[in-house]
């Protein structure tokens, strides 16, 4: 079989081998085309394809889903292609889109509305966070400058200079004595 | 055969239960003996769990299809190697091989602290039971691995897509990650219970801490590098659910090996550890309760299943018991010292603690968002790559910056000089050689800061290298490389750092090149030709072979030119499994330093003659060989950094 291939198949020597070989069925389900759009249209389709995801599960934008034949990713280029070629702008393919499949067919939540909490949050989060924790640095460290300060004091006025301390370390020393 | 499986398990479910409570008990009863039994009870698991995987092992040896998992996962054409990684393919083979492994670091931590860590010892013991509870219990009640069926003449085979070595080694790889960050968690809950919350628990669970990372990491990376190569759509991290409930305690296990350091050098930080290491620990359950419940929608997922939520009661009762345990003891985390300055490597370090956290949190906040919008409002949205790429790669950037920082600046507080004599050379550097890249077409703002960013960074290490060893040089006269060996040798910790944020930069410098990525699609006749980037692809048709019965090839064949001469004859085919509906992309990977040139086989006619027209998928991606030499050299930089150091064996 290998060796008629590589000769080369008529139509009439696949059809006796489909008979017999179950891959070649799988072959004839399983072979993909790519999408046909003109050239001058590429931009537009790079662009917009990216922004959709596709919801045959696997996790990809319409433009990347790895599904040679996937059921959704498939109808929805041959769909899409036809509105560029249309004429149809981004914004207008985009809308037609997200009213056939709700918001879920865009690969990244829209800005405004509640989704806009999505965009903000991470970042938020990080700048509440960080002024928190520079506040608390702050805190250390001029809790440890006025440590300083005071050692300086100390250092600059002798080693007890209020009275409590003193009577202090004249009782401890009497004891030690 | 496979009663004596199950019975294995149901077994090691006892004993487990044992393991759990008799610690304890022996600690309040103060008897030894108890401590022992339960020491040497996780030996007894390790052994019949052993004995059970090997015996699934073998159902599949032995294409034993009467246990509905074997027939699930394999069948009579599938090789010997990937008929062994079928264990872990599925549901139920991966919750055993989880145990296996889990009882297998029990039985070391056990082996390890024989004359240490006494007093934690009975604690972590039960923790890992505990945890081994869980496992063993869905094992008996919920997914059984030995469940049997009628037997059928032949199993459903494994996933073609699967039957890739990338992927027989990705998902034990990231499972040695998520089980070894157990370890660490089931110290720290044991220095929380005995209030011995000085550095012990951290200095003992350092290199099960930078295993488990390393692993981690390492299971994410093989798992691009086969997606890359398989999947077939030219990129490699679809930040897909799990894809990022893997990266999240990776993350966090990051912000936690960091921040440790302050602990051990300040005595800082220590209800920050305990937050990290808990949190990394709730995050790799988070994981296993995605890719098991069919929460998210993902390709990675194990289908829906009520698995999921016994893992989320579990992580629900491990984030209440372990918040009420550092709350109890705050008084006992509270820190030695203070920070002395804003400029420091502490703050350094927090502010890189801040970042990793962020960058998780993001990750998280995208991952669940489409649950949060749905149950807030009704309504499905994605969340999908360009959200994720968007949100990310500002602090992602943020995080490179202080990967040059971090390391270098001073303890306690970082003079002019200091800061003069480590960053105004690299800051010069980067700044001409970011200008320098400006004219010859970095046109993206983002891929110029990272590339500026690596610069800086790289130069920073290596000054670092040169600055050590040449003072090591005039101190004992040896030679330079004799000097800087020597530095390793005796710092591998350190070092073995350096290297490690080394392999970073290039696996930064290996994603950005994605902002450079030319992508082309065609159809073309025989003898026809094509250009993308610096090539000419010329089309010389199609070729079938089916070098076992159960595959057929399809296989393009295309004369890469470059400059005039062919370089190579390039293959990408199409793999058709008897199987599968899905044909799985083969690609023709032309990998250098600079690019990939990167050809799929998109679809060819039916029927199609060997000088039939075919559609390609052409794609030159820059730099992504990098990524994978960065893994590589982070890999090396782990390796030195866990040999244990000169002063540790004195």
């Amino acid at each position: 079989m290998i060796k008629i291939l590589d000769c080369g198949l008529r139509i009439a020597d696949f059809k006796k081998l489909i008979a017999h070989c179950s891959l070649l069925i799988l072959l004839l389900s399983g072979s993909a085309s790519a999408v046909t759009i003109d050239e001058k249209y590429k931009p537009l389709y790079e662009k917009v394809s990216d922004k959709f995801m596709c919801l045959c599960g696997c996790g990809s934008t319409i433009k990347t889903c790895p599904m040679e034949k996937c059921g959704f990713a498939v109808p929805f280029k041959e769909e899409m292609v036809g509105r560029i070629q249309m004429g149809e702008t981004e914004e207008q393919i985009i809308n037609y889109f997200v009213g056939k499949h709700g918001q879920q067919i865009l690969s990244a939540p829209t800005k405004k509305g509640f989704n806009l909490i999505a965009w903000i949050t991470p970042f938020a989060a990080i700048v509440v966070v960080g002024l928190l924790m520079k506040k608390i640095i702050d805190k250390w460290t001029t809790k440890g400058h006025i440590h300083e300060e005071e050692i300086k004091r100390i250092e600059k006025e002798g080693f007890v200079s209020g009275d409590k301390y003193k009577r202090i370390l004249k009782k401890e020393l009497e004891e030690f004595e | 055969m496979n009663e004596i499986g199950e019975l294995c398990i149901l077994l090691s479910l006892g004993i487990s239960i044992y393991s759990f409570i008799v610690p304890i008990l022996g600690v309040k009863k103060k008897k030894g003996e108890l401590i022992a039994s339960a020491e040497n009870s996780i030996f007894t698991i390790l052994g019949l769990i052993s004995i059970s995987s090997f015996i699934l092992i073998y159902a599949f040896l032995i294409r034993d299809f009467s246990v509905e998992y074997v027939s699930s996962y394999s069948n009579r054409d599938l090789s010997t190697f990937y008929t062994i990684s079928a264990f872990w393919a599925g549901q139920k083979g991966s919750l055993l091989f989880w145990t296996w492994l889990l009882s297998i670091f029990g039985a070391v931590v056990v082996i390890q602290n024989r004359k240490k860590n006494r007093e934690l010892m009975p604690y972590v013991l039960s923790t890992i039971s505990l945890t081994l509870c869980l496992f063993l219990a869905l094992m008996v009640f919920v997914a059984r691995p030995f469940g049997l069926i009628y037997p059928p003449e032949d199993g459903h085979g494994l996933n073609p897509m699967l039957q890739n070595p990338g992927m027989v080694f990705h998902p034990p790889t990231l499972y040695i990650g998520y089980v070894g960050f157990t370890i660490p968690f089931a110290f720290a809950m044991a220095s929380l219970l005995t209030g011995q919350l000085g550095d012990v628990w951290i200095k003992t669970t350092r290199r099960w801490t930078i295993f488990s990372w390393f692993f981690l990491g390492m299971g994410n990376l093989l798992g691009a590098w086969w997606a890359y190569r398989v999947l077939g759509w030219g990129g490699y991290w679809a930040w897909d659910p799990v894809e990022n409930a893997s990266f999240m305690p990776w993350l966090t296990g990051t912000a936690y090996l960091h921040s440790v350091m302050i602990q051990e050098r300040r005595g800082m930080l220590k209800v920050w550890n305990m937050v990290l290491i808990v949190m990394t620990f709730c995050l790799t359950i988070f994981g296993t309760f995605l890719t098991r419940s069919g929460i998210v929608q993902s390709v990675h997922s194990f289908g829906e299943s009520t698995v999921g939520y016994y893992f989320l009661a579990f992580l629900i009762v491990t984030i209440i018991f372990s918040s009420y345990l550092i709350i109890s003891k705050l008084s006992l985390l509270k820190s030695n010292n203070e920070l002395d300055s804003i400029v420091s490597r502490e703050s350094s370090f927090l502010f890189n603690n801040l970042i990793l956290v962020g960058a998780a949190f993001a990750t998280f906040w995208g991952t669940m968002f489409p649950v949060i919008s749905e149950t807030i409002r009704g309504e499905k949205i994605t969340v999908g790559p360009p959200f994720f790429n968007q949100v990310n790669i500002p602090i992602g950037l943020a995080l490179l910056l202080l990967a040059g920082i971090c390391p270098l600046i001073s303890w306690k507080r970082a003079s002019i000089n200091n800061l003069k004599r480590n960053f105004l050379t690299p800051f010069l550097v980067s700044i001409i050689c970011g200008i320098a890249l400006i004219p010859i077409g970095i046109g993206h703002i983002f891929a110029w800061f990272s590339f500026t960013i690596s610069i800086f960074v790289l130069t920073t290490i290596l000054m670092e290298f040169h600055r050590s060893a040449k003072t090591r040089r005039e101190t004992t006269g040896e030679g330079f490389v004799k000097a800087l060996i020597t530095l390793f040798r005796k710092n591998k910790r350190r070092y073995g750092g350096y290297i490690i944020h080394i392999g970073v930069v290039l696996m930064y410098i290996g994603i950005t090149g994605t902002s450079y990525n030319i992508e082309k699609e065609a159809t073309l006749k025989n003898g026809e030709s094509m250009s993308i980037g610096n090539y000419k692809l010329i089309y010389r048709g199609l070729n079938y072979k089916e070098p076992v019965p159960t595959k057929a090839e399809v296989i393009a064949t295309m004369d890469v030119e470059k400059n005039g001469k062919i370089i190579v004859t390039a293959l990408p085919k199409k793999d058709f499994y008897k199987t599968s509906e899905e044909p799985i992309s083969r690609v023709y990977n032309l990998s250098g330093l600079k690019e990939d040139l990167y050809i799929i086989l998109a679809g060819f006619p039916i029927p199609f003659q060997k000088d039939s027209p075919a559609t390609f998928k052409i794609h030159v991606n820059p730099l992504v060989k990098w990524l994978w030499i960065g893994g590589i050299v982070l890999g090396i930089g782990t390796f030195i950094a866990m040999l244990p150091d000169w002063k540790e064996k004195k």
